[in-house]
């Protein structure tokens, strides 16, 4: 099974479109196929090896960008199968479209990461942008499936209008966290912006503390058992998607429901509060 | 320079010419007459074997206006970047200005018409077509629900002062030619009226459409505007809405109208579905009255997306979008529109009886000269799919194996299974080149003759029509090869085609008054100077001929 890492040759300047960029293409046309992709720069296109140096390494069937950077867009956009490593940071749109194999990135990304996103896996060691997990412009629906685990903090919008799957992110996240969603998990361990929850219709997001307002449309459902909790708690914990400061046993948690401004029967629970 | 076009097979109907081998010689961008031996042509291009005609023209396709823009925006996903190619220019349904100038130019097309200018919207829509290369441009102005016709129409005002508010209209915003958009109905809608018949009287102005349809139509050839009223017509895509159809026919009694995208129009309800081709009687209307010419607004099966200032319409059609969102824009304002995404399914006897009632009214038409090919860009389908509907017109066997795939109930709603017709490359040549240039009063376009202009196609004579007409071997615009073998080669700029009919000016003192009050901008800055097109260098003024029509 081959592996190939690809050296940025210059790692600032104008943004690199990484469409087409995936890990698949090692099983579909190897090393070949990808040194000839057209890639966008800027106003112009290349090909694939004049912007990066191309060379075997790294663990089979895997893709590695080295060094990442904050010019790369698109890293990971509709990959199928494989796994994409970014070694530090990438741009906007990483791992949007995704619907299966492994994103990995040890820095930061920008925004719109897993945006559209229907299957996979996404990890990002550092903080993500807003729109995590939102739709793609033109898009009615959020993420739709797959994982997302964000180990610093997220910015504005996580997880609009997500349909299914699941977003952790272990620290902060900004304002209108899971508005519109539909259904799906979103997992947040520091704490979010305002807003959170507007006009979702079902799904859970799962706090450490009551927000500092409670939107509106929610009603307190009170403090109860919830059996599903300690399900849950394994199989997130196995995902390395538990926040750290999050309770390790106990399945007691307060419950808001809403938004109940548009019929929403989604919920909030506030898991640090038993 | 002179340069020679040897040995085509000619199509040029306009002039007569019906596939006779011959030659062709331009010289600085238009077409002269043969120089003789002693002439050197620069340049030669020997074209024996192969099919000549003029640049094509397509009379009605939304290119460019607030419409289209929010069509883009809705339709956002058509301009994402894929794994296939990065460029945003977008898909088929919404493409960007450059892309949709370049596919037109690939499928040997020199000319599209905006039919859908909206007043307050002519500006951007100037700037938007000017923006478009390679083709020629121009737009159509929408009347018939603005509030100031329907305020001088229900104060008794005469044609005369009709006529005048028109001609300023068409001058003020560079126009060139007069469209009515369900006339009535959408100022009915903005009063929560759902449907209006010819002669049923608007919420608000007590007329009717009929009123506002004579008067328009009169208008029109008062000040003998070369295109007959756009019109159109009522109760878009509504079963039964053929009564309407013919009652307009019958209302301008005699005066000349163009009815646009006439499928959507030619709908019974009759039948165990209550829903039925009236093709044949659209038709018969049309065969026997030659005041009436008609574009079919063809379905095609896929996705796309409709646009229309038709708020009425859209309205009722938005619970079908695909994907489910839509947009109703502005609809109080003058410049409303409706913007509705739409997947034409061929397993869908709805969508299946479209298509047929579409290609029937091609078929059932006799006259190519009264009769244009469009597909009311992008309400039926993308003009891309141009060259698949020629071949529907031109290859029975094709129209009858496709036919055969649609909803199994198609064949006993249709008679298109039995219609034998078969358009011919003549005909074709007429309906897309000659009469739209003619119907439009473009009198150096669209023909071949001493005198016009070098907007030329070359294709070569393939039994697969599609094939032939989606990768012409050359285009000529304005003399100059823009396209060889289906890849755009230089980017020119066209031109935008106006009409400028005289009016009496005393109008402009009562509608600056009202400008003033109501309209939210002078009458001063409403108007678009020159200079603001193309850069003031793009005008193409065609001569109105007042009681020629």
């Amino acid at each position: 099974m081959s592996s190939l890492v690809l050296t940025t040759r210059d790692p600032s300047g104008p943004p690199i479109d990484m469409t087409g960029v995936l890990p698949e293409r090692l099983f579909e046309g190897g090393r070949e196929a990808l040194a000839g992709l057209m890639l966008v720069r800027g106003r112009g296109r290349h090909r694939l090896d004049t912007l990066f140096k191309l060379e075997d390494g790294g663990p089979p069937g895997t893709l590695v960008l080295h060094p990442g950077s904050a010019v790369l867009d698109g890293v990971g956009t509709g990959m199928t199968a494989g796994e994409l490593r970014v070694e530090g940071e990438c741009g906007a749109y990483a791992g949007s479209a995704m619907r299966g194999g492994t994103l990995t990135v040890s820095g930061n990304c920008g925004a719109f990461a897993a945006a559209g996103m229907a299957g996979g896996n996404l990890r990002v060691a550092g903080d993500a942008g807003d729109f995590l997990g939102a739709p793609l412009a033109g898009g009615t629906r959020g993420m739709s499936g797959g994982s997302v685990v964000v180990a610093g903090n997220a910015g504005d919008r996580v997880g609009e209008r997500m349909r299914r799957g699941l977003i952790a992110v272990h620290g902060r996240v900004g304002s209108l966290c899971g508005a519109r969603m539909i259904a799906g998990t979103i997992v947040v361990g520091a704490g979010c912006g305002p807003d959170a929850g507007q006009a979702m219709r079902r799904g859970s997001i799962l706090l450490p503390q009551a927000p500092a307002s409670v939107p509106s449309g929610f009603v307190d459902g009170g403090m109860n058992d919830w059996l599903f909790l300690d399900l849950m708690r394994k199989e997130l914990i196995d995902g390395g998607a538990w926040p750290s400061g999050f309770p390790t046993g106990g399945t007691r948690a307060r419950r808001l429901i809403g938004d109940r401004s548009t019929g929403g029967i989604g919920e909030m629970l506030i898991v640090s509060e038993v | 320079m002179l340069t020679k076009l040897a040995g085509g097979r000619v199509y040029d109907p306009a002039n007569g010419r019906d596939g006779a081998v011959g030659d062709l010689f331009v010289r600085d961008g238009r077409i002269v007459a043969d120089p003789g031996p002693g002439a050197a042509p620069d340049e030669v291009h020997d074209l024996s074997g192969r099919v000549v005609m003029a640049g094509a023209i397509d009379i009605h396709s939304h290119i460019a206006g607030g419409k289209v823009n929010i069509a883009r925006l809705l339709m956002a996903e058509e301009h994402r970047p894929t794994a296939e190619g990065p460029c945003g220019c977008g898909g088929l349904a919404t493409p960007s200005t450059h892309a949709t100038g370049c596919r037109y130019a690939q499928m040997g097309y020199t000319a599209a018409f905006e039919p859908a200018m909206l007043p307050s919207n002519a500006r951007h829509a100037h700037l938007e077509m000017a923006d478009i290369p390679l083709i020629d441009t121009g737009g159509y102005l929408v009347l018939g629900n603005d509030d100031l016709l329907l305020e001088l129409l229900a104060s008794g005002a005469g044609e005369e002062a009709v006529a005048d508010y028109v001609g300023f209209m068409l001058n003020a915003t560079r126009s060139l030619a007069v469209k009515a958009v369900n006339p009535g109905g959408i100022n009915a809608f903005k009063y929560n009226q759902r449907r209006l018949d010819v002669d049923e009287t608007g919420p608000f102005h007590a007329i009717t459409p009929r009123r506002i349809l004579t008067a328009l139509a009169g208008a029109v050839q008062r000040l003998g505007i070369p295109h007959p009223l756009h019109l159109h017509g009522f109760n878009l895509g509504v079963p039964g809405n053929v009564e309407a159809t013919l009652d307009s026919i019958a209302a301008v009694d005699g005066l000349r109208l163009h009815l646009t995208h006439v499928q959507f129009h030619a709908y019974g309800a009759e039948g165990d579905r209550k829903f039925s081709s009236a093709a044949a009687r659209v038709a018969e209307a049309v065969n026997r009255r030659p005041n009436i010419s008609v574009d079919v607004g063809q379905i095609m099966f896929g996705q796309t997306v409709t646009a229309s200032a038709d708020t009425m319409a859209q309205m009722n059609n938005a619970g079908l979008a695909h994907p489910k969102k839509w947009v109703m824009m502005d609809i109080e304002c003058d410049a409303g529109c409706g913007v509705v995404p739409f997947r034409y399914r061929d397993k869908a006897f709805v969508n299946a009886l479209q298509w047929a009632i579409g290609l029937e009214l091609f078929l059932l038409i006799e006259d190519p000269w009264r009769i244009f090919l469009t597909t009311d860009h992008p309400n039926g389908a993308p003009f891309t799919s141009y060259p698949e509907l020629i071949r529907l017109l031109m290859d029975r066997d094709h129209r009858l194996a496709h036919m055969a795939e649609l909803h199994p109930a198609l064949p006993e709603h249709t008679i298109l299974g039995s219609l034998t017709r078969e358009y011919s490359l003549g005909e074709i040549a007429t309906m897309t080149r000659a009469a739209p240039a003619r119907i439009l009063g473009l009198t150096d376009r669209g023909h071949l003759g001493p005198g016009a202009v070098a907007d030329i196609t070359v294709y070569t004579d393939r039994p697969d029509r599609r094939a032939m007409f989606e990768t012409p071997d050359l285009v000529f615009k304005d003399g100059r090869l823009i396209v060889r073998d289906g890849v755009v080669v230089a980017l020119v700029q066209g031109r935008t085609h106006v009409v400028e009919p005289a009016y009496d000016p005393t109008i402009e003192s009562w509608m600056a008054r009202r400008f003033d009050e109501r309209m939210g901008q002078r009458l001063t800055h409403f108007r678009i100077a020159e200079e603001e097109i193309r850069g003031g260098n793009g005008l193409l003024r065609h001569a109105c001929q007042p009681g020629a029509f």
